[in-house]
């Protein structure tokens, strides 16, 4: 079967993120709806939330198999996975948290700040435990195939 | 699979036909159906009892409590008495038939011992002795005994006194006939088994909290408590349904109207009855009940009685124009919870309830009845006087207003580029509320193990001048006064500084970024828990330095996370419960922050506390949606937060935090 076009995953990668976020909400809205009492609406957006979280997933496997897997794939087996996992968490860790507190603070936003510096720590613990466990995993044969954080997840 | 489909056939059985079922409801040996074994309990205890935590531990407890009143339910037991014992067992007691003890039919050996060490063996199953059984149907007895390191039963039936004692779930000897007794009954006895519990040590509030409520739901039964480890005991017994249970909860709460409004319904397929008031305080306390048992998780009666409230409160407060018309003010089902005390009790027939240990009521026609008739009812009441149904709006109308509030005073505070514009005025009503019972809303406030850490680090001159800096009630300064010469305090509000004058020498009012004192006036400043709360924290820290000698040593303590992967969870706790937190530090955080104020010399110390989270946000600053919000955030915390974070949440859902105090001494240099 032939991957898809650059366009189309790009476009795949967006619909993927869209569902996540949906996912999200929807159990962030089940939640308040719980705490108001309104139970008809709790269970609708738990619902709603656990199909769409599904359906990212099935985003996820299309990703998987159907884009190539040398120059754009991410998804794979678990020692990709742990690399890219690596990559993700380095680039919030290093770039967006900060940038994004920095601009918190440029607007006087000092709680939004602070809320922010606190993620940054945790994608950085996040870097340390999903590098520790990469480099516990059983060498694979060529150590190319396992690609170090920072080259972007994909290698060659 | 036969095990499991006896005990579906056996379940359908008792709960289809009744007692007039299956002959004529004789409580005997022959009543009692045999399934299987015990050891499966001891290999997998959680599966029983939920888990090995103290809510396992607990559940034993009620296990045989059930027992007992399902004996009251077919009308054979009107006390129950639990005893806990110094050598760290516990003994629940009944007035009841006591447990069969002629040989079992299929076995031979005396009822009450297959009840004990036969898994699945029970007199619920059959149908025809209890028609309304709230137990884990006859499982309970035997999984008691299982886990117990040691349990003796003693039965006192047809005259006789009867005793067998068991070593984890093992006969140690056979039912022995002690000899004629007079009166009927059953005492088991038993000492949980380390082996299987992380904790052995039996809390007397779970339990008696457990106890008041079977109390109150079985009019009529005595219920004693004594707890020989401290000589506490009490006794429950209520005639008065909900009301007079509601009372008992509200004991001692400032009450918004003197007598509860009370409702009842009934009708085909169920029936309730619904006791409420609105208190002073700021939780909300629900007790709901489906047919005898305790929902925790509320549903659908609940949910019920939430929008009926809300909608009769919200037509009436528009029909005598109470609402702010301008701006589209309304009550929210969230807001009448805001002080709301009220007890509901539900009988019905198939109720169902969502996941396994959840208690919550997801029958959705049980929604509409509910509504209907609290709505009716509760309408009547308040139409009918007048100044009732005012005193509730307006408790609802503050709920809804500072919930308003609570969303704007975090976007209060500003500081633009170097320039900081902080609305004073917010602090004040936030802090000077608080002077209200202040020292009951956590335990750190008081606590002295704290107190003596920040002054255990006090190293000045016996003649020296301190500074307690946003002392709130003074306690902290307090903490050092027998080290130093002269203590003052600093507060911005008057409430506070009324409270504190009476522990330091002086007190002014005055805000910390701009300190009332000349340069270099202090030998040494304290100030604890307060630089989260402030925007730009550089610029009160600069004001401490400035206002410090050379030399000078400042005491400061600050609650941090334990790491990197519970910073972020503690920042959505602590912000829910006070919105003008502006900062969670981390300790490394917190450190470079003060070593950049020029401090020097810094030494660090650790202080552990638990803290009661209940009680901590049952506080006018938490909105009733962000205190649902903060237990939601305990109860589905994230495994890298439960793996670095330590707390705990018990049976009736309230729940201990472990906080982890940071006291700094530092210098500001010669």
């Amino acid at each position: 079967m032939p991957y898809l076009s650059q366009e189309l995953a790009a476009d795949l990668r967006a619909a993927l993120a869209a569902e996540a976020v949906a996912a999200q909400r929807y159990s962030y809205f089940a939640q308040i709806a719980e705490i108001e009492g309104v139970n008809e609406a709790a269970q609708l957006f738990a619902d709603l939330a656990a199909s769409v979280a599904c359906a990212a997933h099935g985003h996820l496997d299309v990703l998987r198999d159907a884009t190539v897997p040398d120059a754009e794939s991410d998804i794979g087996e678990t020692a990709l996975n742990l690399a890219s996992s690596i990559v993700d968490a380095l680039r919030d860790a290093d770039e967006t948290y900060p940038d994004l507190l920095a601009a918190a603070h440029d607007e006087g936003q000092a709680d939004v700040a602070s809320w922010l510096t606190t993620l940054a720590a945790l994608k950085k613990a996040h870097v340390g435990k999903l590098n520790q466990v990469l480099e516990a995993l059983p060498g694979p044969a060529e150590p190319a195939s396992a690609p170090r954080p920072g080259l972007g997840g994909s290698h060659d | 699979m036969t095990d499991r489909a006896s005990v579906i056939e056996a379940e359908a059985g008792a709960e289809g036909t009744g007692a007039e079922g299956a002959g004529p409801g004789e409580y005997g040996a022959s009543a009692i159906v045999i399934f299987s074994g015990l050891q499966a309990v001891r290999r997998n205890p959680s599966m029983y009892i939920g888990s090995t935590t103290a809510d396992g531990l607990h559940h034993l407890v009620f296990e045989l409590l059930d027992n007992a009143v399902d004996e009251y339910e077919a009308g054979h037991c009107r006390s129950i008495r639990v005893t806990l014992g110094t050598d760290g067992s516990c003994q629940v007691c009944d007035d009841g038939r006591g447990i069969p003890v002629d040989p079992h039919p299929d076995s031979g050996r005396p009822a009450a011992e297959v009840v004990l060490t036969t898994l699945h063996s029970g007199g619920k199953f059959t149908g025809s002795t209890y028609t309304n059984s709230a137990g884990l149907h006859g499982v309970g007895l035997s999984c008691v005994n299982a886990l117990a390191a040691w349990l003796r039963a003693e039965i006192w039936r047809d005259g006789e006194h009867h005793q067998q004692e068991f070593e984890r779930g093992e006969a140690r000897g056979p039912l022995a006939r002690l000899g004629p007794a007079q009166g009927r009954g059953t005492a088991i006895t038993f000492i949980p088994d380390p082996e299987i519990f992380d904790t052995c040590d039996f809390s007397a509030r779970v339990l008696t909290g457990r106890l008041q409520e079977i109390a109150f739901l079985h009019p009529g039964l005595t219920v004693e408590f004594a707890d020989e480890r401290t000589g506490e005991s009490a006794e429950y017994r209520f005639t008065g349904g909900v009301v007079g249970f509601l009372k008992q909860l509200n004991t001692g709460a400032a009450t918004i109207h003197g007598e509860p409004v009370a409702v009842e319904a009934g009708g085909d397929r169920a029936a309730f009855e619904l006791a409420l008031q609105w208190t002073e305080g700021y939780t909300e306390e629900l007790r709901s009940f489906v047919n005898g048992v305790r929902t925790d998780q509320g549903g659908a009666h609940v949910d019920g009685i939430r929008t009926a409230l809300a909608g009769a409160i919200n037509r009436f407060a528009t029909a005598h124009k109470m609402l702010d018309a301008r701006t589209g003010e309304r009550i929210t089902t969230v807001d009448i919870l805001e002080g709301l005390t009220a007890v509901v009790s539900l009988r019905m027939a198939n109720p169902k309830f969502d996941g396994q240990t959840k208690k919550r009521l997801q029958n959705p026609e049980i929604a509409a009845f509910v509504h209907e008739a609290v709505d009716r009812e509760f309408s009547r009441q308040i139409d009918k006087d007048e100044d009732l149904g005012r005193r509730i709006v307006a408790r609802a109308l503050d709920a809804t207003r500072s919930r308003l509030a609570a969303r704007l005073a975090s976007r209060t505070a500003r500081f633009r580029r170097r320039e900081i514009d902080v609305d004073y005025k917010v602090y004040q009503r936030q802090f000077g509320i608080r002077s209200r019972n202040w020292h009951e809303s956590c335990t750190w406030l008081a606590d002295d193990g704290l107190l003596a850490a920040h002054a255990e680090l006090c190293d000045v001159a016996p003649d020296a001048r301190m500074l307690d800096v946003c002392c709130g009630s003074g306690v902290v300064g307090n903490a050092f006064k027998d080290k130093v010469g002269e203590s003052i305090g600093l507060d911005i509000t008057p409430e506070m500084v009324a409270l504190a004058s009476t522990r330091l020498d002086h007190v002014d009012q005055g805000t910390v970024y701009d300190m009332p004192y000349p340069d270099a006036s202090f030998d040494l400043v304290v100030n604890r828990e307060v630089l989260h709360l402030l925007p730009q924290p550089e610029r009160p820290l600069a004001e401490i330095f400035r206002v410090l000698r050379p030399g000078g040593q400042f005491v400061v303590g600050q609650i941090v996370p334990f790491a990197e992967e519970d910073a972020f969870w503690m920042y959505r706790v602590f912000k829910k419960k006070q919105p003008l937190l502006y900062q969670m530090f981390r300790e490394q955080e917190f450190r470079s922050l003060l070593l950049g104020a020029g401090f020097t010399d810094v030494v660090m110390k650790e202080y552990l506390l638990w803290e009661s989270i209940d009680t901590w946000i049952d506080t006018h600053e938490t909105t009733p949606a962000h205190r649902r919000e903060i237990q939601r955030l305990f109860y589905e915390a994230p495994p890298e937060v439960r793996a670095v974070h330590p707390f705990e949440v018990l049976e009736d859902g309230s729940i201990r935090d472990q906080w982890r105090w940071c006291v700094y001494s530092l210098r500001k240099p010669r």
